[in-house]
């Protein structure tokens, strides 16, 4: 039993390969497993993993160029589907998956492949609140980037006509589902900014599961939306579902209906905005002219103030009190006047010879030259004399002379 | 305030109305000045109103020029 010719182990590693060479099933074939050991080899750039399950593992490596193409990196842990050829790798002895394309496996890795995207984009800063552009008031251009068949685009079109008919509608039709659609999304948005006319831009897409939604989630769509030059509003989906997109674009709008609404102020608000300017419009005419009216008056009033026929009342006051001071001194001065008159008269009357004659005093005049005589020597007796008295005269002649 | 142009947009028609109103407001203008800024202000007022009466929504198509491939 020991005879059979025994083989090298190059030749036994190539028979196995032959045989493997033969499955047409295991040149391409779908693996479906967790990812422990991810490597990239920073120098050459291919990828080498194992995908394991509970039971078994399988070596895989993927070349580069596959590697470049991949839109998910996996991390440990990941469940993928990896599609490849399985052959064997002679050097270790090992059969091994040679993979093609990698994607996540199942709804739980959708979500973490839209939260991975989501953290590294939030980490580039894409989501930053000061990259939100301001929309226009009055949009004259709306750029539509949506599926022109679907209810989503009439949703938009009934609530543009309703709320602002004076906005022109550019509709940039792009497939919203499916493989297809994350490219053409990105030539709808771009062929909007060579157009140039669309002063705001919603991407829009109706309600649909998380597959449908899936382009909305696209890196390619997201680097579209951020690098606008176009403010761009989303509305994809009902309120609860949020994209990739929506953290992107400068506004999020629960759905399409609501995107329109959001770009568009409500024409009936205008019309009323417009009878509140007509009304300040106005107002403010009627206040100017109040304020006119109010300062002439004003000005009426300082000419009246200023008015000479004041000046002249004052004047004419001013000498009235000047006269009557005038009045009231003079008479003063009179009335002092008269006092000293009385004075002096009353002086004068005590000293009138003819008040004394009435006291009993005479006048004794010469009867020759008239002279009054004072002293006895004046007078020799015999000489005839005139005696004056308080009423009347005496004529008498003197008898005796008393010389003293 | 430049003269109102042949056919303004509905933007700048609001937009010019409601510095007219703010100029009123503010003072400080000649009797002519207010006058003439108000009858402006009217025919923007009406010009506006109208432009909303009047329009229809228009929708054009942005041409795929991927499609021809």
């Amino acid at each position: 039993m020991n005879k059979q010719q025994s083989l090298s182990v190059q030749q036994v590693t190539q028979h196995i390969a032959n045989v493997l060479a033969l499955d047409a099933r295991l040149k391409d074939i779908w693996v479906e497993g967790e990812v422990s050991n991810f490597k990239r080899h920073a120098a050459s750039g291919h990828a080498y993993f194992t995908l394991k399950d509970e039971k078994s593992q399988l070596k895989c490596v993927m070349w580069k160029t596959s590697v470049a193409r991949l839109q998910y990196i996996p991390t440990d842990g990941d469940r993928v589907r990896a599609h490849g050829r399985i052959e064997v790798y002679a050097d270790a002895g090992q059969y091994q998956l040679y993979a093609d394309a990698m994607q996540p496996a199942g709804v739980g890795a959708l979500f973490l492949q839209f939260e991975r995207l989501k953290a590294r984009l939030n980490a580039e800063g894409l989501f930053d609140s000061e990259r939100k552009r301001p929309l226009p008031q009055f949009p004259r251009v709306i750029g539509v980037v949506t599926a022109p068949n679907a209810a989503a685009f009439q949703d938009i079109l009934n609530v543009l006509r309703r709320r602002y008919p004076l906005a022109r509608v550019l509709l940039s039709p792009t497939l919203v589902q499916g493989e297809d659609a994350p490219p053409q999304i990105v030539r709808a948005l771009r062929r909007l900014a060579a157009d140039g006319r669309a002063d705001v831009i919603l991407l829009a897409r109706g309600g649909g599961s998380i597959e449908d939604l899936w382009a909305f989630n696209d890196e390619r769509v997201a680097r579209a939306v951020a690098e606008s030059v176009i403010p761009v509003v989303t509305g994809v989906g009902h309120e609860i579902d949020f994209t990739i997109v929506d953290f992107v674009s400068d506004l999020r709008a629960p759905t399409p209906s609501a995107g329109a609404e959001l770009i568009t102020p409500d024409s009936d608000v205008l019309r009323g905005s417009l009878y509140g300017l007509n009304a300040a419009l106005e107002n403010a005419m009627l206040g100017g002219l109040t304020l006119r009216r109010g300062t002439i008056e004003d000005h009426a009033r300082t000419l009246r103030h200023l008015s000479p026929e004041r000046t002249i009342q004052n004047a004419r006051q001013r000498l009235d009190t000047f006269s009557a001071r005038m009045a009231t001194a003079t008479a003063s001065r009179l009335k002092l006047q008269r006092e000293r008159l009385n004075a002096i008269s009353r002086a004068l009357e005590a000293a009138n010879p003819e008040a004394l004659l009435s006291r009993g005093y005479a006048i004794v005049t010469r009867a020759g030259d008239g002279k009054r005589i004072t002293d006895a020597n004046d007078a020799a007796p015999g000489t005839g004399i005139t005696i004056t008295l308080g009423s009347g005269e005496l004529r008498a002649t003197v008898k005796e002379r008393i010389l003293p | 305030m430049t003269p109102a142009t042949e056919n303004p947009s509905f933007e700048q028609a609001y937009a010019a109305l409601a510095q007219i109103v703010s100029q009123l407001e503010s003072g400080g203008l000649s009797l002519e000045d207010s006058l003439r800024l108000f009858k402006q202000g009217q025919d923007l007022v009406k010009r506006c109103s109208a432009q909303l009466d009047a329009a229809e929504l228009e929708v054009e198509t942005l041409l795929n020029e991927d499609d021809a491939e």
